[in-house]
């Protein structure tokens, strides 16, 4: 099995890699997601534009934190800068894939290819993190790329003091997809819980701001999602990000 | 040629079940030089050439196994400039220049003998993998519990062990 013939660009820029899209290309990043779709030639692009090379910095600026869209995903996993100021990323990449795609995986490639089961993402969407377009354009929730448009970094803006998170799911095998998942931030004065595949769970946060309690404010998240086993996980899963980001 | 016939040459051949390739679709071959357990080569590779592929068929290195093709068994993991990686993920052309190490080119050592003792394999399908894995993990945990060494694994299927012997082989090696 291989992929149907294409032809192979390298950019070495952005605007290199802007320049040599057209309709039928596609952009590769780490390949982890792209590469068994070619393969089993779901997709079949006449060009692919390799955007790997194209250097990619994990950065603190002005407080705020900016990793660079063709960032490894195991890059990400061992940051330091990462470990200390934003865990919640820390424990959700270990949630993507398996160390030896995570190797060649970025971070860019999986905010993009945007399953809606991506760990990433729903870390990020708890973070308030922002897009950073090819075109200039800066995207606040879910990312919408319009054509020739390319990622190119994330930013997330710095966590007040003390301010404690959560990153807990739940899959069936480890590596798989998660079947459920929930990410957590609290802070002195805002709550942010994001459910796998659904987004924030603005009422469950309120009520978090209001002082109810884990179990009663699980419930509410779990409002996002519809069926009986889904719903109670997520409730579930809510319910252990409270108390292990401390509260009660 | 086997007994059920030669491989198809080209499976865009129309009734193949994948509509043909589109006329224009380019055909080039670009060069590319590479280090292959410490001896560096060059060959001719279609773009599309997958490396698992580029190693088997074109520098005859078969330790290398394909699964799957598509990064769920972990049977084609090598090691790309230290890293664990999928070969049927990674197409041969992005490895110009880059430093492959395949189980030909991995060391007997002390995980070696902890398989062959704890029968860590039976057909031996996914044990390349399961050692390029390894090795790269235990450089950076040389003491792991048990609980890591699963995870660590994770991405690595074996139809035959049920994996205990195999986790046992690492802590006991
Ligand atoms: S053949 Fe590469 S992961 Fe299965
Ligand atoms: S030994 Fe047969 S698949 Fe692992």
């Amino acid at each position: 099995m291989k992929p149907a013939p294409f032809e192979y660009v390298v950019a070495g820029s952005w605007d290199e890699a802007v320049a040599a899209l057209d309709g039928d290309s596609r952009v590769l990043a780490g390949g982890q997601s792209l590469v068994p779709l070619m393969n089993q030639r779901l997709v079949r692009p006449r060009r692919l534009v390799d955007i790997s090379g194209i250097p990619g910095l994990i950065e603190r600026r002005r407080g705020a934190l900016r990793i660079g869209a063709t960032v490894r995903q195991a890059a990400l996993e061992r940051s330091t800068l990462i470990a200390g100021g934003w865990p919640l990323l820390r424990q959700a990449v270990r949630h993507v894939g398996h160390p030896a795609t995570r190797a060649r995986g970025t971070i860019g490639g999986s905010v993009v290819h945007a399953d809606p089961r991506a760990e990433l993402i729903c870390a990020l969407i708890a973070l308030d993190a922002r897009f950073t377009l090819s075109s200039g354009r800066a995207v606040h929730g879910p990312l919408q790329l319009g054509p020739g448009e390319l990622l190119t970094a994330i930013e997330v803006p710095r966590l007040q003091p003390f301010a404690k998170s959560a990153f807990v799911a739940y899959a069936r095998t480890s590596g798989s997809f998660a079947d459920a998942a929930v990410a957590v931030v609290l802070e002195p004065d805002r709550a942010a819980d994001a459910v796998l595949g659904a987004g924030r769970a603005g009422e469950a946060e309120a009520a978090v701001r209001a002082g109810a309690s884990a179990t009663d404010a699980a419930a509410l998240a779990a409002d996002l999602v519809d069926g009986d086993h889904h719903r109670a996980l997520v409730a579930e899963l809510t319910r252990r990000a409270l108390v292990e980001a401390g509260h009660a | 040629m086997s007994g059920w016939g030669d491989t198809p040459p080209d499976l865009d051949r129309p009734g193949f079940g994948t509509p043909p390739a589109s006329a224009d679709a380019p055909r080039t071959t670009t060069r590319i030089s590479v280090r292959v357990n410490g001896t560096q080569r060059h060959a001719e590779v279609e773009p599309r050439t997958l490396l698992s592929d580029f190693l088997r068929h074109d520098l005859g290195l078969t330790g290398t196994k394909v699964g799957c093709e598509t990064g769920s068994c972990g049977a084609c993991t090598v090691q790309l400039d230290g890293e664990p990686a999928r070969a049927c993920l990674t197409f041969a052309i992005q490895v110009h220049e880059a430093d492959i190490t395949t189980i030909e080119g991995l060391p007997h050592g002390p995980l070696h003998a902890a398989f062959h003792e704890h029968h860590a394999l039976q057909c031996g399908f996914c044990t390349a993998g399961m050692l390029m894995t390894l090795d790269a993990f235990l450089k950076t945990n040389p003491e792991p519990t048990e609980d890591e060494v699963k995870h660590a694994l994770s991405g690595n299927l074996c139809r035959c062990t049920g994996y205990a012997p195999i986790v046992k082989a690492v802590l006991e090696r």
